[in-house]
């Protein structure tokens, strides 16, 4: 900000008539000053804090706090609940990506192959990712309760019995990454239609004069290989977003039953806002980024090699 | 046997109609340009020759086959699109071969790794490798087999692109403005190319371009558009020395053909420009007409002329390019100057200014109905 005020002041006119070089560096760095700024502010200070604070013993709220160095971390390696918590985290990972992938991809082959009721089906799928999923939890807890829930109603008709969706073990956290595929469905939906639109229409028509003219040999031909960058771009969100799962749980399960879904981020809030141990919850944040920044240096580097065809 | 023939075809787009009433016959070893200007529906002919587009009512038939019912595969066409429409994650090699990979492999067989196992599959795509080579080297991009289209000049792409068409025989080469996307140069050597393919293939080609010096150069005969309608198809020198319509004269040739209102007049004479001329259009005394030459079908006289032949005028511009010299002419009856080629020597002691005849060839003045139809004249 100083450099800012420096470039634009009287004064700068100045030393601009004597070093015209020094005072477009000022201005270069007066311009890029806010940004930096704001960076900084809301990224990489509370990253290093977060990072800082994994090795102390800070309470939340507490005005003292020592050095534990490695501590934090050594705890973390032999706690029964965060281990839990890591694997149910990839679990539910590997069970929302590819089925959100997957279908995200079929649902906008579908919408782009059909012709009428386009933007209907677009804003059905759609609907889950602006709304909010506190609210849609609570529309869940009623659907998937044991008794008057529409869910078991369903599967009590079919003769499957009727099941305690968050209550049992087994199935509350498949139950979880079931709700968190119906949301992430839409926007993955929405990145492969756009991916679809962006393939030129001559390619199609090429294919199908060159004799890729079934639907199968088409998509092999041209679509698939054509999604290369929009695939990519929505495997690496999908994931991110699936690593963030937190308020299903929070609302509808807390972690039960018996750690059956205890997630990360979860984990981390209890830890840091419900015991107040915030040094630990910090060293679970710090492992938390550190999945996802691996996914996004995972991504920079697919994106460099091989997605992209201009 | 024929090889493109098009019956009445009509095509609209919502309200709009933009092919009307189309008929054509393209020989089986001819080279068939579409002429017209932009918009006039050669793409969306092209188009429903080749399957990608339906027509509304009309027959369409390839080699003497109606194809009217038949997907684009079926047809046995090979296009070329003015986009060139490579497959970019292809390389070049790949995107030569995916039309013989289509027909000759069935879907597993295209599987990857297959050719490694099942021995009639590897056999079947080493033939495949040779023709991709043999096309390849016919266009002389051998070298670039293994790059990806991304890695590749606009011209070495059209040559992919012809590759990729000429790979598997077809019955008929489509082209939708190929040359539009490269350099002036490259563009008439690429013209050269593809009328030295077409010797060599002979088959049908259907070429779409708005360029009527494409049209003239590379052409067997030009199917002249516009606005959705065929004015004229003819040979190249038909079109522009015996032009049916008078929109097919103005389009055709540069500078611009003279055109100059004219009136019938009895005893087989018409009246334009201020002079008559011994012309027998055949209409009633009084009927309007338009009387048209080219630049290259008349000369210049001195005002000053004795026996006041010609049509009198002023000099408003002289345009030297060196082997010729354009002499543009304010005359009566015409809004534009009329254009006068005449030979560097000839154009010497030319002012702007000076008032001057313009004497166009007897034989070789056109005349046109109101409607834009050709007449007839008898000197
Ligand atoms: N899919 C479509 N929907 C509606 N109108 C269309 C469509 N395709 C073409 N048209 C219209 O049909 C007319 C003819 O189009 P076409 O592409 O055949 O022209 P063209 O002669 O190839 O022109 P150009 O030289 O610019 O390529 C145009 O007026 C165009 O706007
Ligand atoms: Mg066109």
């Amino acid at each position: 900000m100083t450099l800012a005020a420096i470039a634009g002041t009287p004064g700068a006119e100045n030393i601009a008539r004597k070093t015209p070089a020094r005072t477009e560096a000022l201005a270069a760095y007066g311009l890029v000053a806010p940004a930096t700024i704001l960076l900084l502010g809301i990224l990489v200070l509370p990253t290093v804090a977060t990072v800082v604070l994994s090795f102390t013993d800070w309470q939340f709220g507490a005005a003292s706090l020592n050095w534990v160095g490695a501590d934090n971390y050594g705890a973390l390696l032999g706690d029964e609940v965060f281990r839990k918590s890591l694997t149910n985290t990839l679990l539910y990972v590997s069970m929302v990506v590819p089925a959100s992938v997957v279908l995200g991809l079929v649902v906008a082959l579908l919408i782009e192959a059909g012709t009428g009721l386009r933007a209907f089906y677009r804003a059905a799928f759609f609907l889950p990712v602006t709304a909010t999923l506190i609210a849609m939890a609570t529309v869940w807890e009623i659907m998937l309760h044991p008794s008057i829930g529409f869910i078991n109603l369903v599967f009590d008709a079919a003769g499957l019995g009727k099941h305690n969706w968050l209550k049992d073990p087994a199935l509350a956290l498949p139950t979880l990454a079931a709700i968190g595929v119906w949301q992430m469905l839409g926007l993955n939906m929405i990145l492969f239609l756009a991916g679809l639109k962006s393939i030129p229409r001559d390619l199609h028509e090429a294919a199908s004069i060159d004799g890729a003219d079934g639907w199968w040999s088409r998509f092999t031909t041209v679509t698939w290989p054509m999604l290369g960058p929009s695939t990519l771009f929505v495997l690496i969100i999908s994931s991110i977003r699936s690593f963030q799962v937190f308020d299903t749980v929070a609302v509808l399960t807390e972690g039960g039953p018996n750690k059956a879904t205890e997630v990360l981020l979860y984990t981390m809030y209890q830890e840091g806002f419900g015991f107040f141990r915030a040094g630990y919850g910090a060293a679970i944040t710090v492992v938390f980024l550190t999945f996802v920044l691996l996914l996004t240096l995972l991504k920079v580097r697919l994106a460099e090699r091989r997605v992209h065809y201009s | 046997m024929s090889g493109v023939t098009l019956r009445s075809i009509n095509k609209t787009f919502g309200a709009t109609s933009v092919l009307s009433d189309v008929s054509l016959d393209v020989g089986e070893v001819e080279f068939l340009t579409l002429l017209g200007p932009s918009g006039c529906g050669k793409s969306t002919l092209l188009r429903i020759v080749a399957g990608l587009e339906t027509h509304d009512s009309g027959e369409v038939s390839i080699g003497g086959r109606p194809v009217d019912h038949l997907r684009p595969r079926e047809r046995d066409v090979a296009m070329v699109f003015q986009s060139y429409a490579l497959y970019p994650h292809m390389t070049v090699a790949q995107n030569i071969a995916v039309p013989l990979t289509m027909r000759r492999l069935r879907p597993w067989q295209r599987l990857p790794l297959v050719g490694a196992v099942v021995r009639s599959v590897r056999e079947r795509r080493a033939e495949i490798d040779a023709d991709v080579r043999r096309a390849a080297d016919a266009l002389e991009i051998e070298p670039l087999l293994d790059r990806k289209p991304s890695q590749l000049s606009g011209g070495q792409r059209q040559r992919v692109a012809l590759a990729r068409a000429m790979v598997r025989q077809p019955r008929a080469f489509l082209m939708d403005e190929p040359l539009s996307n490269l350099d002036a140069a490259l563009r008439v050597q690429a013209r050269a190319e593809i009328a030295d393919l077409h010797r060599r293939l002979r088959t049908t080609f259907v070429y779409v371009t708005h360029d009527q010096s494409e049209a003239m150069t590379m052409s067997d005969r030009i199917a002249v558009m516009m606005g959705g309608r065929l004015l004229q198809v003819a040979s190249p020198g038909t079109i522009y020395d015996s032009p049916a319509d008078l929109r097919v004269a103005v389009f055709i040739g540069s500078p611009r053909i003279n055109t100059l209102d004219g009136i019938a007049r009895e005893g087989g004479m018409v009246e334009a420009g201020g002079i008559a001329f011994p012309l027998n259009s055949g209409l009633l005394a009084g009927a309007s007409l338009t009387v048209a030459f080219r630049a290259e079908h008349a000369d210049i006289a001195p005002a000053s002329d004795a026996n006041g032949e010609g049509l009198p005028g002023e000099i408003r511009q002289v345009e030297n390019l060196g082997a010729d010299v354009f002499v543009h002419v304010a005359c009566r009856g015409s809004a534009q100057p009329v254009i006068v080629r005449v030979t560097p020597d000839g154009g010497y002691g030319l002012a702007r200014g000076q008032p001057v005849r313009v004497r166009p060839i007897l034989a070789r003045i056109l005349l046109f109905a109101p409607d834009g139809r050709r007449i007839e004249a008898r000197p």
